[in-house]
């Protein structure tokens, strides 16, 4: 019991045999007797932090596995693909190649994102206390943490294995993945839940493409460096994931068009 | 205790699944019955949170529950009609993953596991793939996990889908116990699953409740409706066509004994029989008995 409401009964008690029609009292004890109740009625619940640390047995051990073999795939092309263009062909090629990796790091998170739907458990999900919202967020929190040791493991191995510069190599790994993950996370955030899949890998292949044609028309656009001006564009797409993701932590429609009638 | 639901509709592109529907429910069992497509899984759905109504609202305790969101759901349990499995996951693991969602504590949650394993028959096969195990087990480990956060409000579609009779038993036994002080809503076509624990009863029809009330209530409307009739065996075929047959059993002498709805008594050597809610379902529901009549005809001119 709290210390205030308990002081306060003790003296209304003590004043009650010396004043019994004495209602004042009453006035003061109710409210802070019902904030009490209040308080208590409220169950105890882990907190975020919690509900996210526990689902890294569930969904951790399994995404970060994923992700450390596509890792080593992914070097061992950026390795295979400076071997077999070196010289001046690498300084476009690698680019491209790693621009490549990075929209396909977020790719390989489409299924995981999306598992819910899958074995059928969003319902269960949905009507839980953390719902779906918090869960895509623990998940997204999750892959990004995994996705972040990758890129900076990637950036790492190309700076060691081309000559290229870590300026260009961060350039050409963070565009197109914050590109990716602020088009994921818009879909996430606005569209319906069931068409993330294919709008998400529709995305994707979009962006690889267009690093494509810029390979194959505009070689150019690979020989760019890590500048400010491209630091303040990262900066945008990094704060616009940001809002994307406090919106997805928000939403509360992830059920609609999920259902037939019944 | 008390959830109100005030003139709830769904709507779906053209066509209404709920229709302004209210209902105040206490305390207690209650069965929501209704055929398929009467529009109690929408219902459900939007009781649960997870369907946002077109019009009308829901409160608890006299609160809207999407201004409560979090707090709702943590009293709130749910079994939905279809569900699924993460393939890798064990039943501990799933219970244990449903609790991380409701947002147990480490040593509520291994208690809680202990005890419904335990109540639900499901402790032998804790470790075991739920992908594994039989429908009436897998609803079993449905059933559990909604009841992992002592839920203050417990809805339940179609539970017993896929659970043999003694399992039904026991769950009904289970839901009357754990209903004192607490709200259980029972979404059935099965009337049986609620008859005998439901204190109230809500009918559903093409997305409207046609009919409210306890289970004596409702029952009452029956009262002269329902009759025993011998026939022979020969105009089995004849009767059937032309009455509401809820029941047949076969006497001495190729007689059958018929158990029919009418307003009036229409068979040979007809007495006034108690009516059940059963019977109640199936006036409302006629369509539900000429289905299986018409499933019979075939199967015997064939």
């Amino acid at each position: 019991m709290k210390k205030l409401l308990k002081q306060t009964l003790r003296s209304a008690l003590q004043n009650c045999e010396k004043h019994p029609d004495n209602r004042e009292a009453l006035t003061r004890i109710l409210p802070l007797a019902k904030q009490e109740y209040r308080a208590r009625a409220q169950r105890q619940s882990i907190p975020f932090g919690g509900f996210l640390v526990r689902q890294i047995r569930f969904l951790g051990k399994r995404v970060w596995f994923s992700q450390a073999l596509l890792l080593l795939l992914l070097c061992l092309l950026v390795n295979t693909g400076y071997n077999i263009r070196s010289g001046i062909t690498s300084l476009t090629f690698v680019p491209f190649l790693l621009g490549c990796c990075s929209v396909l790091l977020l790719t390989a998170a489409v299924p995981m994102l999306y598992r819910s739907v899958r074995f059928q458990m969003l319902e269960t999900e949905a009507a839980a206390r953390f719902s779906v919202s918090r869960l895509l967020l623990a998940r997204l929190c999750i892959i990004g943490s995994g996705d972040l040791v990758m890129l900076t493991a990637l950036l790492l191995f190309a700076i060691q294995k081309s000559g290229l510069s870590a300026g260009g190599i961060l350039l050409y790994l963070l565009v197109p993945f914050l590109l990716t993950a602020s088009g994921y996370l818009t879909i996430l955030a606005h569209m319906a839940y069931r068409l993330f899949p294919y709008l998400g890998s529709t995305l994707s292949a979009c962006l690889l493409a267009g690093l494509y044609y810029l390979k194959k028309w505009q070689p150019a656009f690979y020989g760019h460096t890590f500048t400010p001006g491209w630091g303040m564009i990262c900066l945008i797409l990094l704060l616009f994931c940001m809002r994307q993701v406090k919106t997805i932590s928000r939403r509360d429609r992830f059920m609609e068009g999920q259902f037939h009638l019944g | 205790m008390k959830l109100c639901i005030e003139h709830l509709t769904k709507n779906f592109q053209d066509k209404k699944a709920v229709e302004d529907v209210s209902l105040r429910i206490t305390p207690g069992v209650w069965g929501l019955l209704g055929a398929n497509g009467a529009g109690k899984t929408t219902l459900i759905r939007m009781i649960a949170g997870i369907l946002v109504p077109s019009s009308g609202r829901i409160t608890y305790d006299g609160i809207d529950i999407r201004d409560l969101g979090e707090s709702y759901r943590s009293i709130f349990g749910y079994l939905p009609q279809e569900f699924g499995f993460y393939p890798e996951f064990t039943v501990k693991d799933y219970l244990e993953y449903m609790a991380a969602l409701k947002g147990l504590s480490r040593q509520k949650t291994r208690e809680k596991i202990d005890l419904l394993l335990d109540t639900l028959s499901l402790s032998d096969v804790r470790k075991k793939r739920i992908v594994k195990l039989s429908g009436g087990m897998k609803r079993r480990v449905g059933i559990a996990q909604a009841l992992l956060n002592d839920p203050e409000v417990l809805i339940l579609d179609e539970p017993t889908s896929g659970l043999d009779p003694g399992e039904r038993v026991r769950f009904r036994n289970l839901l009357s116990e754990f209903a004192q002080d607490r709200i259980v809503l029972i979404s059935t076509h099965i009337v049986s699953d609620v008859e005998y624990i439901a204190t109230c009863n809500a009918i559903m029809k093409d997305g409207g409740i046609t009919a409210e009330g306890t289970t004596e209530e409702l029952v009452l409307e029956m009262k002269g409706r329902v009759w025993n009739g011998i026939i022979p065996d020969t105009d089995l075929l004849k009767y059937e066509r032309e009455n509401r047959i809820v029941n047949l059993r076969n006497e001495a002498g190729h007689k059958i004994s018929v158990r029919y709805i009418s307003d009036e008594p229409v068979l040979p050597c007809s007495v006034p029989a108690s009516p059940r809610l059963e019977d109640l379902y199936l006036w409302l529901f006629p369509q539900d008995t000429r289905r299986e009549e018409d499933m019979k005809h075939e199967f015997m001119e064939s």
